[in-house]
């Protein structure tokens, strides 16, 4: 899977204190979107992507470093889609960003 | 004749406004000026109004926003210190006096409307970077930042690392070759890359009079 590569503007602005947005959020719990860093290979994220998805029941749908996920049930407000942008730094370092695409953001938290 | 009965009804609804704001005692200048010097309208102007008063009265509240108050209110705890923070802050702070009153709050965060010009969140976002102010982002600047970010999110990289990729970005970005990334060279980069800006964008800003309701209501109920 061809992966987005981070330059060292894309590290500098995944730094909180350049984030603006927590000024508007008033509980991050109810944050649409997460991001994580990993030591663990691309392969490995991916499979451990498509194991929580099936075991969630979403279909998968791999783009550009981005695993898609939908869910075949409809929840409270549609379907929930959640992106995984995997972004490698160093092939042994990479920082996984998570977003809700559509849907419920409490069923997506549970997730 | 109709159109006559429209204009009188606006003037009317304009005085009662002017009086509103008197009677409301604001503690910045008439909403209108703002709102015609940034990209926000009226009403927005007076929902952040709102989030200024909460995040202003956070510790001392006397209408003015302080840099242990703008730590709270971005992280939740006045307990982390940032580079970061601290750059927006004074980037914010145009009276360099260590404060931020409602109009500073309201003319730096115009820049950050998804409304407002690219070429302003370029400016902003090259004097963000622009550590010691010279007018061009060096190499040991952007360094400093990588390593800031890095400890500050808890990754660790090795120096080698760390310098191969400042290299590979250097060598995109830094097309006169000179070892710093001067205002041209920036805006270059980042029309290629714009994602580059996607931290001088804040969606929130267009929602924000639902998330902010401010108590005086100006706007006005159109007759079809």
């Amino acid at each position: 899977m061809k992966l987005t590569w981070l330059s060292a503007f894309d590290i500098i602005s995944l730094s909180p204190g350049f984030d603006l947005s927590s000024l508007f959020e008033k509980d991050k719990s109810h944050r649409s979107d997460a991001r994580f860093t990993t030591q663990k290979s691309a392969s490995t994220i991916v499979s451990r992507l498509e194991e929580v998805a099936s075991m969630g029941s979403f279909k998968v749908k791999k783009k550009d470093g981005t695993v898609k996920m939908q869910g075949s049930k409809e929840g409270r407000k549609g379907q929930l889609a959640i992106d995984a942008e995997i972004f490698e730094i160093t092939p042994a370092f990479h920082v996984v960003q998570v977003t809700k695409k559509s849907g419920d953001t409490a069923e997506y938290s549970l997730h | 004749m109709l159109q006559c009965l429209e204009g009188i009804k606006h003037l009317g609804a304009s005085l009662s406004k002017c009086c509103d704001l008197d009677r409301q005692s604001t503690a910045f200048e008439d909403p209108e000026i703002l709102a015609r010097e940034t990209v926000f309208s009226v009403s927005e102007i007076e929902a952040l109004y709102e989030l200024f008063k909460k995040i202003s009265s956070a510790v001392v509240d006397d209408g003015l926003i302080n840099k242990e108050e703008f730590q709270l209110a971005l992280f939740k705890t006045n307990k982390k210190e940032s580079l970061f923070a601290d750059r927006v802050f004074d980037l914010f702070d145009t009276k360099h006096n260590g404060i931020l009153g409602f109009e500073e709050f309201a003319r730096a965060l115009s820049v950050f409307h998804p409304n407002a010009p690219i070429d302003d969140k370029i400016e902003f976002s090259f004097q963000l970077y622009d550590l010691k102010q010279q007018g061009f982002i060096e190499r040991q600047e952007v360094k400093q930042m990588v390593v800031a970010t890095l400890a500050e999110s808890g990754m660790n990289l090795s120096d080698d690392v760390i310098e191969s990729i400042i290299d590979k970005t250097f060598e995109e970005a830094d097309t006169k070759h000179d070892g710093k990334i001067d205002k041209e060279e920036w805006r270059n980069l980042v029309l290629q890359h714009p994602s580059l800006l996607k931290n001088m964008t804040l969606q929130y800003l267009k929602d924000i009079t639902t998330t902010f309701p401010s108590f005086v209501f100006h706007s006005r109920v159109e007759d079809t």
